[in-house]
């Protein structure tokens, strides 16, 4: 790839639009995130509101850069639903010479490429707010483009590649949520029991010993599961004993209970501790499969049930007792069709977490895309 | 039982794939031959020579014996071909030396538009005999003389089983980009875009001509011979590639056009020069798509609308194509018509499409539709310059009850169409009612979401409450399709590794 050198002022000009504030006129800014993540839009404001401020007319076509967050990747591109918007004097709007520079390859180029390394050159402060863009230092700059039909071509597949992504996540969304339904439609129906019928309450709790190091654990809201938090000495907790975890225990947070903080414990944490605001029982085998207590852990179904069971005042204190705990029904069919349902729901899951998996994919096939185009292999 | 005509063609159709299958069996033993890719043009042309001398020479002799043939002797098949004792090294620089340049050279009469010599000299411009043994060559000339296309039985065999040998070819090549037309497809979109006699009708990106035979067939039913000639020269095509162009040649001189008026070229950039004269009451196409075009081509098109990816030129140059009042019919993924990024070049060429053209059908084709060539969904949008659009009708093809996708062996069948067919309300488009499959959508309501044309049913779409398990597992399959489907289209659009 040829690749000629210019300097940041010889391919873009500023351009600033005062906009002459009427008291009574309805004024529409907009932000720019970071990230090479877009333009967004304020709620619209009264020239009153807006007072003194400074601010400009931004019009299609426009590079936008945010002076304060230039050096994190605020950088956009206005395209037509900016027509008429306005910003203060913290967006500059450069316009690009398009002899030179495809505009949506330098949007590219300053977020995701070398061109984040030039801003950061302008960009002097140390502290994250002090690292303003300095408008004559990066119009020295220098930058290196291939031909302006390369940017393009490098730039139509761009646009391309961004719509597929664009739309493969509406899908995956999708997919997700027709999962969680699938969930509610084979749970919703079931004859129901309280939770009393397949649990029994039983903590292994150990006395706390300033010398010895424990491993604990924390707990998601919404189903997600336990976590692991670092280890720590028996001096440095507060607690006076802690309660032990045993693999296929079904284990809730007295104090998040009512946000879905729930879960069976797995094998990595058979041993684990946990404080005594987090309950456990034994699944009593003969009424509940341990597979499909977890589903149920899972299903937002149980959560929405216990989001009013807390008792105390504030968000904070909204603990949910054992009891109540224990009184909420669940669809708790006979073991055979539990063991049905389990297994039908584990395979549901299973897709959803390849889904992640994909997810995850996909967001570094971003950083390779990026990575690629400014290497010369798009 | 079979009735015995069925039991017919089925042996002639088994006769000939033992034939075909014989014939690549000798190329394969030849060196110089690698591959299907190399193998395929090379049945192709003989293929060619052979149906051109039965379906064209001989019936011009019969028709009027006073002109002389078209192709001189010695290089008439039944002067070398036919001769089983010509063959070895003699044979192999005769075919080098002298009949492909022979008949690379030939020209038409002047003034004459149909005379098919124009299209024998640009098929074997680009021919050449690959084969390195003069023997192997010989053995393989027999074959193809076994093979007959005088009855129009054969010649329906004969295409039915070229296009399989060349769907096995696409599966080798994976060819970016270009995908074989579902018969059922071609013939669904050539029903539904109500040819007339006396319409000039185009495929630009004709690949190996099933629309302009499936546009023949329906047109074929004329009085007068000045009747057949003009039909015969209102069907055109482009193609860029030989071996299409050579196959696409041959499929319609099979189906009994003497000179097909295709033309091998750039279609796009041919597109871009015509001129008023040029253009065309209908166009009826699969344009290639993701595949990257030159920047001389990409430059021939106004400034706003340029852009490498191919469906979007075509989309566009067909719109300057089409007369006023022309119709089309065109194949499109779905990532194009959900193009709608704000500086997306695909939304404004929809824009373009919308206000210029009555945009007035989108009929989504179930996932698999293309399979095995792509997992990609596709849909084919129907459109009448002239009038800007009020409103789009989408009409959802759902898969045939209890299946999953198309596969090989099954794929899908032009009865699909059927219940589509009886919504469409003729050619007027009368009396179309929502449904649990068509929905319509407002060009206002199009326009404010930037032109993102991938719209879902709405009856089935998001209220998924209060469905059975199995709908949802049903529903989870079709979305993780779709996502396959689209990782495709995205892997397609990358293309190779740089």
């Amino acid at each position: 790839m040829k690749l000629t050198e210019y300097r940041v002022g010889e391919i873009m000009t500023l351009v600033r639009r005062p906009v002459d504030v009427s008291p009574d006129g309805l004024y529409h800014e907009i932000g720019i995130r970071s990230f090479g993540n877009g333009v967004f839009h304020k709620p619209p404001v009264s020239g009153e509101e807006l007072g003194a401020k400074r601010v400009f007319y931004i019009q299609p076509g426009d590079l936008l850069f945010s002076n304060v967050f230039a050096w994190e990747g605020a950088v956009a591109l206005a395209a037509e639903t900016e027509a008429g918007k306005i910003g203060s004097h913290r967006f500059m709007t450069y316009r690009v010479d398009t002899e030179k520079a495809d505009p949506r390859y330098l949007l590219r180029y300053f977020y995701g490429g070398p061109g984040l390394l030039t801003i950061r050159e302008a960009s002097p402060g140390s502290a994250g707010r002090n690292r303003t863009l300095g408008i004559s230092n990066f119009e020295r700059q220098l930058l290196r483009l291939p031909t302006v039909n390369e940017q393009r071509r490098i730039s139509d597949k761009f646009d391309a590649t961004a719509s597929l992504l664009a739309q493969f996540k509406t899908l995956r969304t999708r997919s997700s949520r027709i999962a969680q339904q699938y969930m509610d439609a084979l749970l919703q129906p079931l004859d129901r029991a309280p939770l009393s019928a397949a649990l029994q309450a039983n903590s292994d709790f150990v006395e706390v010993n300033p010398e010895v190091t424990y491993s604990t654990a924390g707990m998601f809201n919404r189903g997600r599961g336990l976590f692991h938090r670092p280890a720590i000495m028996g001096r440095d907790t507060k607690y006076p004993r802690y309660n032990r975890l045993h693999v296929g225990q079904f284990v809730y947070s007295k104090l998040f209970g009512w946000e879905g903080s729930l879960a069976v414990v797995p094998p990595e944490f058979e041993g684990v501790h946990v404080s005594h605001e987090f309950p456990t029982f034994d699944i009593d085998r003969s009424a509940a499969d341990v597979e499909y207590m977890s589903h149920l852990a899972r299903w937002t179904g149980l959560h929405d049930a216990l989001k009013d069971k807390g008792t105390g005042m504030g968000s904070r204190r909204q603990r949910v007792n054992v009891d109540r705990l224990l009184a909420t029904e669940v669809p708790l069919p006979k073991l055979s069709e539990q063991r049905r349902i389990a297994r039908q729901l584990t395979m549901v899951r299973r897709t959803a977490e390849l889904g992640e998996e994909q997810t995850a994919h996909i967001a570094s096939l971003q950083e390779a895309l990026l990575e690629a185009a400014f290497t010369g292999r798009l | 039982m079979a009735p015995p005509k069925a039991a017919t063609a089925t042996t002639s159709r088994a006769r000939l794939a033992s034939l075909i299958k014989s014939a690549r069996d000798t190329m394969r033993k030849d060196a110089g031959l690698n591959g299907d890719l190399d193998r395929l043009p090379q049945l192709s042309w003989l293929l060619f020579l052979k149906a051109f001398d039965q379906r064209v020479e001989k019936e011009r002799a019969v028709i009027s014996p006073e002109r002389p043939a078209l192709i001189e002797e010695p290089y008439r098949w039944q002067d070398w071909a036919a001769d089983q004792d010509f063959s070895g090294d003699d044979l192999k620089k005769f075919v080098n030396d002298e009949l492909i340049p022979y008949l690379a050279a030939l020209k038409g009469a002047d003034g004459d538009a149909e005379d098919p010599r124009n299209v024998l000299s640009t098929i074997f411009r680009d021919v050449s005999n690959r084969m390195q043994s003069g023997t192997l060559l010989r053995d393989l000339v027999n074959l193809v003389d076994q093979i007959h296309f005088d009855s129009s039985d054969d010649i329906h065999t004969m295409a039915f089983v070229y296009e399989s040998i060349l769907k096995e070819m696409r599966d080798a090549a994976g060819d970016s980009g270009e995908f074989y037309t579902p018969r059922p497809v071609n013939r669904f979109m050539v029903q539904q875009s109500f040819l007339k006699h006396g319409e000039t009708i185009l495929d630009p990106a004709c690949g190996t001509g099933g629309f302009l035979v499936q546009a023949y067939e329906e047109l074929r039913a004329v009085d007068t011979d000045s009747q057949r000639q003009r039909l015969h020269a209102s069907i055109k095509g482009i193609e860029k590639k030989p071996l299409p162009y050579l196959l696409a040649s041959m499929n319609l001189l099979l189906h009994g056009i003497s000179a097909p008026q295709l033309v091998r070229d750039n279609a796009l950039l041919r597109m871009r020069d015509a001129t008023a004269a040029d253009r065309v009451d209908v166009v009826l196409t699969n344009p290639p798509f993701g595949g990257e075009e030159e920047r001389s081509v990409v430059e021939k098109f106004p400034k706003g609308y340029q852009t490498q990816e191919t469906s979007w030129l075509f989309l566009h140059a067909i719109l300057d194509q089409l007369k006023q009042g022309g119709r089309c019919a065109i194949v499109l993924p779905n990532g194009s018509l959900f193009a709608s990024g704000e500086n997306s070049i695909g939304a404004r060429i929809k824009q373009k499409l919308m206000r210029e053209c009555n945009l007035h059908t989108i009929v989504r084709l179930p996932q698999g539709a293309f399979a095995p060539y792509t997992q990609i969904p596709s849909n084919l949008l129907f459109f009448d310059k002239g009038i800007p659009t009020q409103e789009v009708w989408f009409y959802e093809i759902p898969l045939p009850e209890g299946r999953r996708g198309y596969t090989k062996t099954k794929p899908m069948r032009v009865e699909e169409f059927e219940p589509c067919v009886q919504w469409w309300g003729g050619e007027k488009r009368e009396g179309r009612e929502e449904g649990s499959h068509a929905w319509k959508v407002s060009a206002t309501d199009i326009e404010k979401a930037g032109y993102n044309l991938d719209i879902a049913n709405p009856h089935v779409g998001e209220d998924l409450d209060h469905r059975t398990p199995q709908e949802l597992v049903d529903e989870l399959l079709k979305t993780e399709r779709e996502i396959l489907g689209l990782l495709e289209e995205l892997r397609e659009g990358l293309g190779e590794l740089a």
